[in-house]
């Protein structure tokens, strides 16, 4: 592979090209109420080539890899109708690697089906078993097992192969007209080793979707909010990762002056940060897909604005180094700058110092989803507990917060000392690339101030 | 390489389904105010469905060295498969006749679709220098092929053509994004018209109006009406109602709504985007009436869920999702609705739709694009800004239903005034 794209790369007359090529196989189950929805196993062949002329990119995406020159010449001439300035890459070392595949416990390929659909039946059995207002559920299983096959014209090869296994689960409770949901899921570059010891899991979300039947809806105002881990980690990543994205910025006087670094965000307190290299998360690659490598970036640091996430064209474009963020979710796609694993560093404080001098205040927990417009977040925590009088008090549904990240960021005053990645299953959306693998980590988080949604 | 595949499953199954669809398309996109990419795809993929033994297996693949394995594939899974309460269909006795091919989209060339962005493009920066913008153009091209073992062999070709423009604003702190596409399945892209629409709300945006935190009226645009109609477009689905999910189910005949409301999903429209001679299992597409003056009708079927439900299929598989979603119009013009607006919002686009508890109906989102009313005008536009209430509650309460209806993407719809939905506002 290494000699055929290397040698559909020479002369190509493009400033830059790249070929990136795929080789994907996964297995989906999925159980809807008792019967199983469906079963199925795709595989995918495929590829990316790019070229880069006179800063104007041409980029063919393609199924047959018989003649990849044939490819890159004709992403070379739609580069020519779009370049008239000059190529702008950061420079980056070549690399030579072939990365030896992670080392799965128990590699997915290798259990047998029948395995894979008991192991994901028994945990949709739990749920459904669980109480006799248990309506219906939904649990599912995925392991993608993806090559990766990557070079440019500067000499870089590299090959890394990417496992990714994810399991959802949700229940769903109704009494009369009202339904509600519990929700979780997992998702990790593992084997089958973490599919199974999943059933406390598996009772905790039935459990959650009957105790939110007899739940009120949260009442719609301002709020002291403490996120738990898993929300926290939403938030870092919806409401501040989306910012850091440099595709936003680097072409944009105003979003560059608004996203000045230096600038200050947070309190003292407050670190942002987003790493690909984290060993175990499911945002972890080796190399980005322009095979920049992987690494810790600090985005806010003790509060501060100190750095953005990047591919090479926006690094060299804003002069800054590039941070190893530019990912493609498959073959079919180029890639864009895109988060990895994106958290917010623990304090010092306990989770009864977040609480305690709050007289009337918001635990949000969990979620079932978050979206970002620019400067405005929404997000939908799965359940909550109002704060009372220092104290956690009663469930409440219907959780939604949105805000200003601006405003939002400046009010966060407490950070627990509980730090967790949140190890999910979903992923991120972007520009048609969904769900991207990534991950999310936070401690307890408090702030002050938050509007949450609902009715009056 | 179909027919041989369906041999090959056919030596162990007892029925199968073969597709093999393949695509081209070319596309040139602009990005802060510059002409980005110009790139084009293939793509082609085969899949396989056999019933074994009274189970349903699948595989797909996008590797043609792949074809035998992937039909080996699937008629393993099919040992764990679900129950198949369905046969695949043979020939069917008459299909519509809708259009979903324009040979003139493939005829399209890429400095037509950079001359199309640009045209947008620069219409959009004359409003004001500081809006950065973004939009492209584009068109695909393909062809299924479907060959079961019930002797249904049929081919269908359909083409793609579409565009848009956004114009992102950055004043401070304060961000707004605007804009307009269109998609057809010939090519009817109107960039003047985009770009004017897009404009229009940019100077309606220019100044922020605040809100109180009350009851008040809200006037849906044609695209902000997905808040109201999601839940009932996954209501609907024959999947939800089988498993018990849909808050529709047994309720086939009774009122939803307010009789001013009814919704179709038409998939025999010529040229719109999710029209179809045949759905992907082979079913002749047609017109399913959802909700008629607010009594629910239908759900939609694909052939293993209406299996199940003991009914047949409606054309919609596989997956027993809509296709175009129109909703018929009433008799009141926006500039009406408008005037009777004391105080109100007009919701254009949303942000967290999709999140929580959908199917019942509830919402919680925040406004996106939205526009404060006062004494019959538009006096700004609305930020910070969450709307909440049950969609089924508020088509209950139609105040007004808009005179004409505006394509956007395979939804058709009017303006919609609803005549009271909590609105929060931050202090």
């Amino acid at each position: 592979m290494r000699e055929r794209m290397q040698e559909a790369l020479k002369n190509t007359g493009a400033d830059y090209a790249d070929i990136r090529i795929e080789r994907a196989e996964r297995t989906s189950i999925a159980f809807r109420g008792p019967e199983l929805d469906h079963i199925s196993s795709s595989s995918a062949l495929g590829g990316v080539a790019r070229a880069l002329v006179k800063g104007g990119w041409g980029i063919v995406t393609f199924n047959d890899i018989t003649d990849l020159r044939a490819q890159v010449l004709e992403a070379v001439a739609c580069a020519r109708l779009v370049g008239k300035e000059k190529t702008i890459l950061a420079p980056v070392a070549p690399v030579q690697q072939v990365i030896p595949p992670p080392a799965m416990v128990r590699d997915f390929r290798a259990v047998p089906l029948a395995e894979k659909q008991r192991t994901l039946e028994a945990y949709n059995s739990l749920m459904l078993r669980h109480h006799e207002k248990i309506q219906t559920t939904s649990a599912s299983y995925s392991d993608l097992y993806r090559q990766v096959y990557f070079a440019n014209s500067e000499g870089s090869y590299f090959e890394e192969v990417r496992p990714d296994l994810t399991i959802g689960l949700n229940a769903t409770a109704k009494e009369g007209d009202l339904v509600q949901r519990g929700i979780d899921s997992l998702g990790r570059p593992a084997g089958f080793e973490v599919a199974v010891n999943l059933e406390a899991r598996a009772e905790e979300v039935a459990q959650r979707a009957i105790e939110l039947l007899s739940a009120p809806p949260v009442q719609g105002g301002t709020y002291t909010c403490i996120l738990n881990q898993k929300f926290g980690g939403v938030f870092a990543h919806e409401a501040f990762g989306h910012l850091s994205e440099s595709d936003f910025v680097y072409e944009n006087e105003q979003m560059r002056e608004l996203m000045v670094l230096g600038r200050r965000f947070g309190p003292d307190s407050l670190n942002i940060l987003d790493d690909g290299s984290i060993p175990g998360c499911r945002g972890t690659e080796a190399f980005d897909d322009e095979g920049t490598p992987t690494r810790k970036n600090y985005l806010i640091r003790d509060g501060v604005l100190v750095g953005r996430l990047h591919s090479r064209e926006t690094a060299g474009k804003m002069g800054e180094q590039p941070t190893g963020n530019a990912r493609a979710i498959s073959w079919s796609h180029p890639p864009i700058v895109r988060m990895t694993n994106t958290y917010i560093e623990p304090g010092d404080a306990t989770f009864d110092d977040l609480i305690r001098d709050v007289d009337l205040g918001l635990y949000a927990c969990d979620y079932f989803g978050g979206q970002t417009m620019m400067e405005m977040f929404t997000f939908s925590a799965a359940y909550g507990y109002m704060i009372r009088n220092g104290k956690l008090a009663e469930l409440v549904r219907d959780v939604v917060l949105t805000g200003n990240v601006f405003e939002t960021l400046q009010h966060m005053d407490k950070f627990a000392n509980d730090f967790t990645w949140a190890y999910a299953g979903g992923g991120c959306g972007k520009g048609g690339q969904s769900p991207l693998p990534t991950d999310l980590g936070s401690p307890h988080v408090r702030i002050q101030e938050v509007v949450v949604g609902g009715r009056q | 390489m179909i027919e041989k595949a369906l041999e090959l499953a056919m030596r162990r199954a007892q029925g199968a389904e073969i597709t093999l669809g393949e695509e081209r398309s070319s596309n040139a996109e602009y990005e802060n105010d510059l002409l980005k990419r110009v790139g084009a795809t293939q793509t082609s993929r085969l899949a396989v469905r056999v019933i074994v033994d009274g189970r349903v297996g699948q595989a797909y693949t996008t590797d043609f060295e792949q074809v035998e394995s992937t039909v080996q594939r699937a008629i393993e899974l099919a040992e764990f498969g679900s129950e198949a309460r369905f046969e695949f269909p043979g020939p069917p006795e008459s299909v519509p006749a809708v259009k979903t091919f324009d040979a003139g989209v493939e005829q399209t060339s890429r400095e037509e679709l950079v001359a199309l962005g640009g045209e947008m493009v620069d219409i959009i920066k004359l409003y004001h220098p500081e809006v950065k913008v973004s939009g492209g153009a584009g068109w695909s091209s393909g062809q299924r092929r479907l060959v079961n073992s019930s002797g249904l062999d049929i081919t269908t070709q359909g083409t793609h053509f579409g565009g848009g423009v956004e114009g992102m604003w950055v004043r401070g702190t304060d961000m707004l994004f605007a804009g307009y596409f269109r998609e057809w399945r010939r090519r009817d892209l109107d960039p003047k018209d985009l770009a004017g629409r897009t404009i229009e709300d940019l100077r309606h945006a220019e100044n922020i109006a605040t809100v109180a935190t009350k009851e008040m009226p809200v006037i849906f645009t044609p695209r902000g009406v997905r808040v109201l109609t999601l839940p009932i477009v996954l209501g609907v689905n024959g999947k939800n109602v089988l498993k018990g999910d849909s808050p529709l189910a047994g309720k086939l005949g009774q009122r939803l709504c307010g009789e001013q409301f009814t919704l179709i999903d038409n998939a025999v429209v010529d040229y719109a985007p999710a029209s179809g001679v045949y759905d992907g299992e082979g079913i002749p597409r047609r017109i399913n009436p959802l909700v008629q003056r607010g009594v629910l009708c239908t759900f939609l079927y694909d052939l293993d869920t209406a299996g199940k439900a003991g009914t047949t299929s409606t054309g919609s598989g596989p997956g027993c999702g809509t296709s175009n979603l129109m909703i018929e119009p009433g008799d009141v013009s926006f500039a009406d609705m408008l005037k009777s607006t004391e105080e109100g919002i007009i919701v254009e686009s949303v942000l967290g739709l999709g999140q929580g508890n959908i199917i019942n109906g509830d919402f919680s989102v925040n406004i996106a694009l939205g526009f404060r009313v006062e004494h019959g005008e538009i006096v700004g536009r609305v930020k910070n800004v969450m709307l909440a209430g049950n969609a089924y509650d508020a088509l209950n309460r139609i105040e007004a239903m808009g005179d004409r209806c505006e394509w956007s993407g395979a939804s058709c719809a009017p303006y919609i005034k609803i005549a009271s939905l909590s609105v929060t506002a931050k202090e």
